[in-house]
């Protein structure tokens, strides 16, 4: 007994010295859950004992102490194993409570060789059978009874059992551990830890508060409020508990606390605060906690800054730098320039929080650092140029976007996301308005793709969209057909479908252009491009002259969006439908409700007012409103002066000008007009300009002023384009040609014919078809050989440019002349040019007469009978050809008898018999006579007689007639002839027939 | 030569030949060791500097100090000053109204200390303009630094960065754009072959290029161009992972203004609008507590999300009028 009692104080003694042992324990197991409740202590040293033999427990114990201080876990558990066993069994009894000590020591190994189910149980042990009483004497008393409970929570919070963890820190923090004995702050932090994993963040946070305010005299080190920060962050970014309002409460505690857990930013490495930022940043972001994640990445320290630290702290050594802080400088320094580090997670983390918020500028940033500060081998670089690129879009950057794009192409050519580069750039290069460039890389694209592949969707898209933007709207149209029809969900089916319709409309097919945009409208009715769908639509109903259909749609249109921008172009139509119905007052008022937008509108809108006001002229015009249409003159000219408008809008108001005593100003006015686009580099607008201004001139102040204007027109030192000088010299031409002021041109020819000398000079290419025709004509009339020649060249020219008015002209000039220079090649030269005439000008049948007879003259004249014939008898079945029937048949019955065919020459001379081609004397007097010959030569003299009787009694007075004139005399010749040989009674007329 | 703040109790007597000189600090001279060429420890108290050498005394209150070239010496350990490291402390919490207060009396305490590189003199002034720079005083860092030209701080490498920063917000404090120009473009570094419109910064501290960002945006501003300005602050609010708090809240605010004049110009661009309610929450909870200035409070309703594919969204080509009619 006495030696067991000499033992107890033995083992108390080093129960007393192992309190200091169990701190340090406590510490142990706090820094293997990764939290440190007490300050680092330096454990004292077992006291030398001498050996005792292997059963006793004192030895036993020190050795086992010596041991765990070596952390040599395993081998402690022997000594301790070996006193549980031989004194366990009585150990409470023997010696109290106190032998609690050693299932703790027990626990403890177990535990750091992680053990906990069975470090647990020895704890229980420990805290159950070790428990101190009111009565255990002092010296019994378990000095770690309380700390055990500590430890079992920690183990159960390490194990995830945080409500029976919870329990357990709940009693011990009703019953603690005497002070000292271990760190209360930390152990708050703890507890704080587990209300957080617990999910009672409410209280978690209530404890963190109060050691943040520092109540109880606690005052914890920053990375212990740190470390429980980062707990309750865990519980406010998890999934299940974060949310807006936890998100606003992360924040709130932030601000607050933030400054109490300064850290610098090498400890924040050192003490994996940056890596465990990160995660919750990264959760947060995932549960829609965008500034929390923001924030959180925020409050770590990037390479960079860590560098900072060190070399603060470096510069403070002078040149005795400290070997571990060179190390930490260039492992740090060596992060700073990796491409694959912390620091660019966390980047990306931040910029797909940002993104997520909506931030693209901040996302833009964060991937333009990248993308000038990665290397190609860096395996975040494609991210970074594609999320560059990506929200260089969002930032209103499409240039730089495609940019960004093409870098990417580049560097990348075989990337996984190339697809979305792709893509993107795509859909950059078109709504950027790149239509080459959309137009050849979806070509490049979209031939590596089969035809039906969905991916041919946007490449074909923007191929259809981009040629229609570039003006090559017919393949335009055909690619955006075949697209509608293959891509029926398409994304881009709303573009398409609209691009469709406006390709049809530019190609004037008007009709089907209303069925798209009708089907558009129905299909689309909140399209962004409903609006241009409706005023393009109501284009085509005008177009179309269903003015009915058109002011519908342009109410439609108003009705739907008021607001729009182009609407004052959609009202103006509403005026120009009006004013085709000849609804001229409603028309008016359209066009002032447009004037109205167009001015509010501003910028850009300038040309709708002028075109508007122009309207209104003409509205005024048909009105009969001539002071209105001086005011819209006046407005016209004092602000919209120099517009494509002016020549028309002058023109217009010249008659009101004129009766208004202002016609002089009028013409000054469209004079600078003239000149001004003779300023330009073509002529347009400047044929209608003059012709008015000619018009007006002669009116005004007459036609011999308006001669020497015409040659003074052009103010000296002006330098004015060939198409006006040309047109300048054409209008005086067209003056003195006509009769209507002969009398007060005596020179005329010769001065025409100086106007017309100066416009062979010029380039034809600068004339107009009008002067060409003209000129050329006038070199025709000249019957030269020379002008001949020259003619054909002119009335080519004008020939080559097509269809127009003067077409007809031209190409009958060209017939004419062709025709009169014969020659074989020329003969067949005005053959082929009659017969274009007839082909080509069937809408001019008075074009097509004269060159059917002259074709047939060109056959007569060249004895070829049978052609002439035939063109002469087509001739007289075209009922409308009145102005040359008597020529046609007199030439086709010369032609007939000249073949020999008498019996169709008589029966094309027969229709001379009678009215109305007896009265065309230089025909019928002929045809008379050669009718009778060949009834002569048949043998019919009766009816030779009677022909040559009547011929000769209503023709007797033509005897001096040019063309007439010989042929009655012959008829004369005849009758006597005949009435002789017949022997029949002279008529009493004879003498006035001058035949007796 | 350089100074380490570490303590050291005198431990030998000096035995220099070097001129006696009267006490030159108004604070108390704080205790220092010399290493010299010669081998020899030499202990004391630094009563000031000069630009070629140290000022030594033997007696606590600094009387009969000397100097020592700074030729001779190898190394020097010097007190911390009391009240330096609550100084620092306070820098570096965040709390630079304190700081300020704190480094301005360590520097006018250890003015005389200024011509020794790294001295507590110099280190002083510099965070008391670090502590204006981040309390926003430009102003005031613009005459203090104009004022301390007379007495040019004397700064290592290291430290030479921070004033090199700080001297970008003095001339930012005096409103000269041009010599604000100057200044940012000096930092920055041609790339070839750049996608991008801007030109990045030379490899510099991240902290240093979130700041010369915001300077440049400012600059970019005094030109009337925001939209690049918008770009820059964004920037000085992301770099460096964007925890320079006061940097970032600064440059926040700049953001919102901003974005709310867009706005303003275009109240129906939802993508802008989009775009702005992100800036005034993050405002919102990164720099204003919970709050924006009211002016700002519109932007905090989110616009109704659009439902139109990209697309549709621009505006098509733009016809021409319909042609006049004939009457």
């Amino acid at each position: 007994m006495e030696e067991n009692m000499k033992l107890m104080n033995r083992v108390k003694m080093n129960s007393s010295t192992g309190l200091n042992w169990l701190r340090m324990l406590v510490v142990g197991v706090m820094c293997l859950s990764g939290q440190t409740l007490v300050n680092a202590q330096a454990p004292e040293p077992a006291p030398a004992e001498e050996e005792e033999e292997s059963l006793d427990i004192q030895t036993l114990f020190e050795k086992a102490g010596g041991l765990m201080e070596e952390n040599r876990w395993e081998e402690a558990l022997k000594p301790l194993g070996v006193i549980l066993k031989e004194y366990g069994p009585s150990g409470y009894e023997d010696f109290g409570p106190t032998f609690g000590v050693m299932h703790y020591r027990y626990a403890f190994c177990l535990k750091n060789l992680k053990k906990f189910e069975e470090a647990l149980e020895n704890y229980n042990i420990c805290y159950t059978k070790g428990a101190n009483k009111p009565d255990t004497p002092e010296e019994k008393k378990n000095p770690v009874w309380e700390l055990s409970l500590l430890e079992m929570a920690i183990i159960k919070q390490a194990l995830g059992k945080y409500e029976e963890a919870l329990a357990d820190y709940e009693n011990f923090a009703r019953n603690p551990a005497p002070a000292g004995t271990y760190d209360d702050a930390a152990f708050r932090v703890q507890v704080a830890t587990c209300y957080s994993k617990a999910g009672k963040a409410d209280k978690a946070k209530q404890l963190l508060d109060q050691l943040f305010a520092g109540e109880g005299g606690l005052s914890p080190r920053p990375d212990a409020l740190f470390r429980g920060f980062l707990a309750l962050m865990e519980s406010w970014t998890s999934p299940e508990t974060g949310d807006e309002e936890t998100e606003k409460l992360a924040h709130q505690f932030i601000d607050v606390n933030q400054d109490r857990m300064a850290i610098s930013a090498y400890d924040m490495a050192r003490f994996e605060f940056n890596n465990r930022l990160l995660v919750l940043a990264r959760s947060a972001s995932e549960n829609k906690q965008q500034t929390l994640a923001v924030r959180l990445i925020g409050m770590m320290s990037s390479s960079s800054a860590i560098v900072e630290d060190l070399q603060a702290r470096s510069v403070r050594y002078g040149a005795a730098v400290p070997e571990l802080l060179r190390q930490e400088l260039e492992k740090y320094g060596q992060l700073i320039v990796a491409d694959d580090g912390l620091d660019w997670i966390a980047r990306l983390t931040l910029s797909g929080a940002y993104e997520r918020l909506g931030d693209y500028d901040a996302a833009y940033a964060i991937y333009t650092h990248g993308v000038n500060s990665t290397t190609k081998e860096s395996p975040h670089r494609p991210v970074l140029l594609f999320g560059a690129m990506r929200t260089a879009v969002a930032t209103g950057q499409p240039v730089t976007s495609v940019a960004l794009g093409k870098q990417f192409r580049k560097e990348y050519p075989d990337h996984e996301y190339l697809k979305n580069v792709n893509t993107l750039l795509l859909e950059n290069l078109f709504f950027a308005g790149k239509y080459d460039e959309a137009l050849g890389m979806a070509q490049e694209v979209r031939n590596t793709i089969p035809e039906e592949d969905p991916d041919r969707d946007l490449t074909d898209f923007v191929v259809g969209a981009s040629l229609f933007n570039l003006g090559d709207i017919e393949k335009a149209q055909l690619e955006l057909e075949s697209h509608a029809k293959r891509f029926k969900d398409s994304k881009y089916k709303e573009p398409v479908r609209y691009f469709e319709a406006a390709a049809l409309q530019r190609m004037k097919q008007w009709e089907k252009g209303i069925e798209k945009y009708e089907s558009f409208a129905e299909a689309y009715p909140d399209s962004d491009y409903i609006n241009f769908a409706l005023l393009d639509l109501a284009t085509c109903y005008f177009q179309m002259g269903k003015y009915d259909k058109c002011l519908e749609t342009v109410d439609r249109l108003q009705q739907k969006s008021p607001d729009f921008s182009e609407l004052d172009r959609a009202v103006a139509m509403r005026g120009d439908s009006h004013l085709m119905l000849a609804n001229n007052e409603a028309a008016e008022e359209a066009y002032l409700e447009a004037k109205a937008m167009a001015e509010a509108a501003g910028d850009g809108h300038e040309v709708i007012v002028g075109r508007v006001l122009v309207q209104l002229v003409r509205a005024a015009v048909a009105l009969k409103a001539p002071e209105r249409v001086i005011e819209y003159y006046d407005q016209y000219m004092a602000k919209y002066k120099g517009g494509f408008y002016d020549a028309e809008v002058v023109v217009s108001s010249l008659e009101a000008l004129k009766e208004a005593g202002r016609g002089k100003d009028a013409l000054d006015a469209l004079q600078e007009v003239i000149i001004r686009l003779g300023s330009g580099e073509d002529g347009t607008g400047i044929e209608e300009a003059i012709n008015s201004y000619t018009e007006h001139y002669v009116q005004i102040v007459g036609p011999t002023e308006l001669l020497e204007k015409l040659t003074t027109f052009v103010p000296e030192g002006v330098e004015v384009n060939n198409t006006l000088r040309a047109w300048l010299s054409m209008a005086r031409i067209d003056l003195l040609s006509n009769d209507q002021y002969k009398d007060q041109f005596p020179k005329k020819d010769a001065q025409m014919q100086v106007a017309f000398e100066e416009l062979e000079q010029f380039n034809k290419d600068e004339l107009a078809t009008y002067i060409l025709v003209q000129v050329g004509r006038n070199l025709a009339a000249k019957d030269t050989a020379e002008g001949d020649a020259a003619a054909v060249e002119w009335f080519k020219a004008a020939l080559d440019r097509g269809t127009s008015d003067y077409y007809p002209l031209a190409l009958m000039g060209q017939a004419r002349v062709l025709a009169k220079t014969g020659g074989s090649t020329t003969f067949n030269e005005a053959i082929n040019a009659y017969d274009q005439v007839i082909r080509e000008l069937k809408d001019r049948p008075e074009n097509v007469e004269e060159a059917m007879l002259n074709k047939g003259l060109l056959y007569f004249q060249k004895e070829m009978w049978d052609d002439a014939a035939q063109v002469f008898l087509n001739m007289t079945e075209e009922k409308g050809f009145t102005k040359t029937r008597a020529q046609v048949f007199y030439l086709l019955g010369r032609a007939y008898q000249e073949k020999g065919n008498v019996d169709k020459a008589l029966e094309a001379f027969t229709p001379f018999v009678g009215p109305p081609l007896e009265n065309y004397v230089q025909y019928s007097a002929e045809a008379r006579v050669r009718a009778a010959e060949i009834q002569m030569a048949k043998g019919n003299d009766e009816k030779a007689f009677l022909l040559v009787k009547d011929t000769v009694s209503r023709m007797y007075k033509l005897d001096k007639h040019p063309e007439a004139g010989p042929w009655v005399q012959k008829a004369k010749d005849h009758y006597k002839k005949l009435r002789d040989q017949l022997q029949k009674q002279p008529d009493p007329d004879e003498g006035v027939w001058g035949v007796r | 030569m350089t100074m380490k703040k570490v303590i050291s109790k005198i431990s030998a007597t000096l035995v220099l030949s070097a001129l006696i000189l009267p006490m030159q600090l108004r604070a108390e001279p704080l205790q220092a060791t010399v290493s010299l060429k010669t081998g020899k420890v030499t202990a004391g108290y630094v009563t000031g500097a000069e630009s070629d050498g140290i000022l030594l005394s033997v007696q606590p209150d600094g009387g009969g100090a000397f100097k020592i070239p700074n030729e001779q010496i190898v190394d020097l350990n010097m007190e911390e000053p009391k009240g330096w490291a609550a100084a620092l402390n306070s820098f570096t919490a965040g709390n630079f109204a304190e700081s300020e207060k704190q480094f301005s009396a360590l520097a006018d305490e250890f003015d005389k200390l200024v011509p020794l590189k790294d001295s507590y003199g110099s280190l002083a002034r510099l965070y008391y303009f670090r502590s204006l720079k981040q309390l926003g005083k430009l102003t005031e860092l613009s005459t203090a630094m104009d004022k301390q030209l007379a007495n040019q701080l004397s700064l290592g490498e290291f430290y030479q960065g921070y004033y090199d920063d700080i001297k970008g917000w003095s001339i930012l404090g005096k409103e000269d754009w041009l010599a604000l120009g100057s200044y940012v473009q000096s930092y920055e570094e041609e790339q070839l072959g750049s996608s991008l419109p801007q030109k990045p910064f030379q490899k510099l501290p991240e902290s240093r290029i979130a700041s010369l960002c915001y300077l440049r945006a400012k600059w970019h501003e005094s030109k009337g161009d925001a939209d690049t300005a918008l770009i820059d602050y964004h920037r000085a609010i992301t770099y460096d992972l964007g925890s320079d708090r006061a940097l970032r809240a600064k440059a926040l605010a700049e953001c919102l203004r901003i974005m709310a004049a867009k706005v303003e110009k275009k109240p129906t661009d939802k993508a802008l609008r989009n775009r702005a309610y992100a800036v005034a929450i993050l405002y919102r909870d990164l720099a204003g507590k919970g709050e924006v200035p009211e002016t700002y409070k519109p932007l905090l309703t989110k616009p109704e999300p659009d439902a139109k594919p990209a697309a549709a969204q621009e505006t098509p080509v733009e016809e021409a009028p319909a042609d006049a009619p004939k009457e």
